[in-house]
């Protein structure tokens, strides 16, 4: 069996070309019944033909075969099949012509490799667009570029190498190391492969590596065990993490960790060495890393202002340089990034780094707003039973009594900009999602090709699902994107009150109030043996006379939410 | 002070002005205590001042303004009335209502003269707003004895119309009544509340005046559309409208739901619509031709000019306190900017389906119709037997199908009449989901549960989008797998001349179901001669449509690959 993946493991150089013709013929019917006949067959399909001259300069000497990837509209994965993405045809040396039936109608996207049998490997490859039109000949040319040693394409082969090392790295400062190759090969890739694909493969790998360098630093300096037990738990998908703001944005966040992060199903488990991006789905959840067991050490999680100074010094400017390689591609044809744990590579198209953009864009936003306030918690301070912060024993809890002590709570140097740059940043994950789904449901079946990298499924039912959920994604996020740009109305639908209520979400982040206190409730203690306690008053905004949390709710809250039907116990722990 | 007279001067016409500034200071503190309010309970207060002007004419006999509030939650002594007794030597007059609700306050102020005669008024809603201020002006109206003598009048042979059931007689009634508003609005003060009570009567009366029209022509009894006694206000719109509505009924139900059932088995979409094609009445032409002439000329032009005279209702700040005729059953109502304009997003709504309903000619003549489509493949029904049939077969002959005469005009004013309705109907139902003013005394809409209002709003909110030009419906929505791009200005602003450009070749088809052969229809999308159904899809119909007979296992289980 060929390796097909082999077709972009051999670095190249332009010395050639070839020219590979694909006719594609029309085969299906569209003959007419007359009455009381079966009805004919749509005129879906149509046959692809590839014709090669042998030999040819542009096919190099010692090729064995030319090994031919269809993927594109309409032709998906085999269900439960991995290596057979796509229509492939082999076509040994001197064959002539070769013939797919059955061609589904539709924009096709073809790569051609010549295939080295003695050497296993490629020699040349090419790619080139086509559209499948029913009853109609279609002619596709390829050009062949032949592949030199050590290029931009095999130092993108080696990076890929480097991810899965023999040698099982035992900590973080191994994974930062590997991380650090990567990063030295894919920018190789980078400078010499400027304009090519291995450009684009370069920046999208050395996007993953400066991110796993920054969490590995976060991780050393937060003294995270590393975890190298036999069976190790991974942790949670970050896209789970960063539900609890946009929900829905979960599933193509959550597909590309399928892919990416954690390959099930496409790595043999002895193999798994981690996924990539572990270290940053452990930094982007901080509790929940603070609190996971790894084997049986159990990591006592630093304080939080230990936390933000990793947040600050490592991962903050790693996702910063990350974002920018990413958003420097702009493809107008997908290409294939090779990896070790798919043999036949992944098919990114733009919409996959609009994903990629987004999910930066989020975690970004959240480090950021992270940053903004001082979290210093002075020692021997702990939040425990709301009558011990009565210290005046006046029946009543202020701010000042069961908060820590200043500088907690206050804007940081710096805290403002850091807000208002996280509100860009959530602004832009909505905006790339949108922009990554709209590309993959703007041509039918373009998110369930063959190849796709968020492909997932290619049963009817998925499918359909798929598409409708991603669109009402989709559709949420641009209501998101509007509340994030500034008062927004709620419907009573919505919020169960008898009338509008404005909020604007943009507010904390353009005019950040600069001391949490002053939005922070006074509570009045109900009965100390029992610790409960209840609102008793929220600060009042001195310029609009409302309680508006700081301009969030710009016409006040309403004063059934502050002051509820009934008694309402509120608990301090 | 002094400035705030001397603008309002400027709107002194023909009796005088009274000038009432109202300044409405929130009384609580800037303490968290103080925001421990009860709803139910005050949280601001309005202050109101009258400075007799002592320079500039006021009406000759004035001698007291008499304010009275409404709102939410207003207690009986905040209602008032609040009565000033001219001074006798001029000044200035204030009064304070305290623990007032943050709530919108009708504020309603009226001159009268020593033996207690109305001369001037003014209605405004002013928003009492916890620790702000608020300035509002009434201006005073004299009031017109004549205009309202005339309103008065209209107003009693409406209440008059009830009790008749002859729709001939009820349409005399309602033209008598037209014509006394229109003398009232010709001597009213534009902006005025005469002027303001006599379009809104207006309004009434015509619909009424169409209705009734509608239903003598299609000798319609009106019995069963008289109002009840507890609405006295509601029901003669309503009532018209329904008129009207039967009338047209009466062709839909023969012929016109005929015509529209035709084209929903015509057209690919008929499954989605699940109608029963089977008709068997023949069709009349002569009726149908009236049906659209009634429409023409009875019901579109009607419908049209009460959008008109309710534009003119359509203004800010607008309250117009009606009272329950003599002789009715009911409480005063207040008229506000809301009220009218989900009122004009209803008729504008039906003037979009007028036209929409007569834009294209749809008289099937004697052509024999077949629910069974392919009937008209076989010889005893002159097809040709092919195995297919095509949009002349299965259409009746020209016109039906074409554009009407002024049908691309009836089409353009159907999408604006649609754009429009949507965004008063936004504006209307925002309007009413302020804080209290659902809740409000004499609001209209008491009672409306403001869940369903904002449901609404939200959804013609959106549906604004497709109707302002290209857009992209998703796949939740649509229930396809891609993005769907639509352009219903396009379909409306150039319509299709005749609908077999978009009318696809069908493909006869047998199904064998046990012993039973039957036939069916399958519709050949991909031979639709008009690709983009004149712009209605500018990317043309999706691929999966076109093509919605692959499925997976049959592609690859059909992938065979032949090397030579």
């Amino acid at each position: 069996m060929i390796r097909r993946d082999l077709l972009l493991r051999v670095t190249s150089a332009v010395i050639g070309c070839g020219l590979l013709l694909a006719g594609l013929v029309g085969c299906s019917s569209n003959s007419t019944s007359s009455l009381g006949q079966p009805a004919p067959e749509a005129t879906a399909y149509g046959s692809l033909r590839f014709e090669v001259q042998w030999p040819n300069r542009a096919i190099p000497t010692g090729t064995d075969a030319i090994v031919i990837r269809v993927l594109g509209e309409r032709i998906f994965q085999v269900y439960e099949t991995n290596d057979a993405r796509g229509m492939v045809v082999s076509i040994p040396y001197g064959t002539s012509t070769s013939v797919i039936d059955r061609v589904p109608v539709g924009a096709k996207l073809i790569f051609a490799g010549a295939w080295d049998n003695d050497e296993g490997k490629y020699l040349a490859y090419g790619q080139t667009t086509a559209t499948v039109d029913p009853g109609q000949v279609a002619n596709a040319s390829v050009t062949m570029t032949a592949m030199t040693a050590n290029g931009p394409d095999d130092k993108i082969v080696q990076a890929v190498d480097v991810m899965m090392p023999e040698v099982e790295p035992t900590s973080f400062q191994g994974v930062k190391d590997i991380a650090t190759q990567v990063n030295t090969l894919a920018t190789a890739a980078i400078t010499t492969g400027a304009g090519t694909r291995a450009e684009v493969q370069g920046r999208i790998l050395r996007a993953l590596a400066v991110l796993t360098s920054g969490a590995a630093d976060c991780a050393i300096a937060w003294q995270v065990p590393y975890d190298t037990g036999d069976d190790p738990a991974p942790p949670p998908p970050v896209a789970a993490k960063a539900a609890w703001m946009l929900p829905n944005m979960a599933e193509p966040v959550a597909a590309m960790g399928k892919i990416i992060v954690e390959p099930e199903g496409m790595v043999d488990a002895d193999l798994y060495r981690g996924a990539l991006l572990t270290p940053v789905q452990q930094s982007a959840n901080l509790v929940q890393t603070a609190t996971r067991q790894t084997g049986d050490t159990e990591w006592e999680m630093p304080a939080l202002s230990t936390l933000q100074a990793g947040l600050e010094t490592h991962l903050l400017p790693a996702l910063v340089n990350a974002r920018a390689d990413l958003a420097a591609i702009n493809l107008t044809t997908p290409i294939i990034l090779p990896t070790e744990q798919d043999e036949n590579g992944l098919f990114i198209d733009q919409g996959d780094v609009q994903y990629l953009l987004a999910s930066i864009d989020l975690i970004t936003g959240m480090v950021r707003t992270w940053l903004a306030y001082d979290v210093t918690i002075p020692d021997g301070f702990e939040f425990g039973d709301p009558a011990q912060f009565d210290a005046n024993h006046d029946g009543s809890i202020t701010p000042a009594e069961y908060l820590p002590p200043a500088p907690f709570g206050m804007l940081r140097t710096g805290g403002a900009q850091h807000l208002a740059q996280a509100l860009t940043c959530f602004q832009n994950a909505l905006d790339n999602s949108k922009a990554g789904i709209t590309h993959h449901l703007s041509r039918y079946g373009r998110m369930q090709e063959a190849g796709e990298l968020i492909n997932s499924d290619c049963s009817i039912e998925a499918y359909q699902e798929t598409a409708s959920n991603l669109s009402l994604v989709r559709d949420i996020a641009a209501e998101f994107r509007t509340a994030l740009s500034g008062p927004y109305c709620l419907s009573p639908y919505l919020t169960g009150l008898d009338a509008d209520m404005t909020i604007n979400l943009s507010a904390p982040f353009t005019t950040p109030i600069t001391n949490i206190r002053s939005i922070m409730p006074t509570f009045t203690l109900i009965d100390p043996n029992l610790a409960t306690i209840q609102p008793g008053g929220y600060p009042v905004d001195a310029t609009t006379g409302l309680v508006t949390f700081g301009g969030l709710i710009p016409s006040g809250v309403p004063t059934d939410w502050l002051y509820p039907q009934g008694d309402v116990t509120v608990w301090i722990y | 002070m002094r400035n705030h007279c001397q603008i309002l001067r400027a709107w002194a016409i023909i009796g005088a002005i009274g000038l009432v500034i109202l300044g409405m200071v929130g009384c609580s503190s800037s303490g968290p205590q103080a925001l421990n309010i009860n709803p139910t309970q005050g949280a601001g207060s309005l202050t109101f001042t009258i400075q007799w002007p002592d320079t500039r004419v006021i009406p000759v006999n004035t001698q007291k303004i008499v304010i009275t509030l409404a709102g939410q939650g207003l207690s009986a002594a905040q209602q008032g009335p609040f009565e000033f007794a001219k001074p006798a030597s001029g000044g200035t007059v204030t009064k304070t209502v305290t623990d007032l609700p943050v709530v919108d306050v009708t504020v309603k102020a009226q001159a009268f003269d020593i033996n207690n005669i109305l001369l001037a008024e003014d209605t405004k809603i002013a928003r009492v707003v916890n620790n702000a201020k608020t300035t509002v002006a009434l201006t005073m109206q004299p009031v017109q004895a004549d205009v309202e003598q005339s309103i008065a009048a209209a107003v009693a042979l409406l209440v008059e119309a009830k009790d008749l059931s002859d729709p001939n007689a009820v349409k005399l009634k309602a033209d008598d009544a037209l014509a006394l508003l229109n003398q009232a609005l010709a001597s009213a003060v534009p902006g005025s509340q005469g002027a303001y009570k006599a379009h809104f009567y207006w309004v009434l009366a015509k619909l009424e005046s169409a209705g009734s029209a509608a239903a003598a022509e299609w000798s319609v009894t009106l019995q069963s559309m008289q109002a009840g006694p507890a609405l006295w206000l509601a029901p003669e719109p309503v009532g018209a409208v329904s008129m009207a509505m039967q009338a047209t009924d009466l062709t839909r139900t023969t012929d016109m739901v005929r015509t529209e059932t035709f084209l929903d088995t015509l057209l690919p979409f008929r499954r989605l619509a699940g109608t029963d094609p089977a008709q068997t009445e023949p069709f009349d032409s002569a009726k149908y031709q009236k049906a659209v002439n009634t429409i023409k000329n009875t019901l579109l032009p009607a419908f049209t000019a009460v959008d008109q005279h309710l534009a003119e209702l359509d203004q800010p700040n607008l309250a117009v306190t009606l009272q329950p005729p003599q002789g009715t059953i009911g409480t005063a109502v207040i008229i506000d900017q809301g009220d009218i304009q989900l009122l004009r997003a209803i008729d504008l709504l039906v003037v979009g389906i007028l036209n929409h309903t007569i834009a294209y000619n749809f008289d099937f003549g004697d052509f024999t119709y077949f629910p069974d489509l392919y009937k008209y493949d076989l010889t005893e029904n002159g097809g040709n037997n092919d195995g297919k049939i095509v949009p002349s077969e299965y259409f009746p002959p020209a016109p039906f199908g074409t554009l009407a005469t002024g049908g691309a005009t009836n089409m353009t004013a159907a999408l604006a009449a649609y754009q429009t309705s949507l965004a008063k109907l936004e504006s209307g139902a925002t309007f009413h989901l302020q804080p209290g003013k659902l809740q409000a005394t004499g609001e209209l809409l008491n009672g409306m549960d403001p869940n369903v209002l904002s449901a609404v709003r939200d959804v013609a909110r959106y549906l604004q989008s497709p109707f302002a030009g290209p857009y992209t419906v998703s796949p939740w929505i649509t229930g396809l797998n891609q993005d769907l791009t639509m352009n219903l200005p396009a379909a409306f602003n150039n319509p299709v001349q005749d609908l077999r450009s978009i009318a696809p070749i069908m493909d006869i088809v047998t199904i064998q179901d046990g012993l039973d052969t039957r036939y069916d229809v399958v519709e050949d999308l991909t031979t639709i001669e008009n690709k983009t159904l004149n712009g209605l899809f500018p990317n043309g119909l999706p691929s999966e449509v076109l093509y919605d007979t692959w499925n997976p296992d049959d592609l690859f289980g059909g992938l065979n690959v032949n090397v030579n």
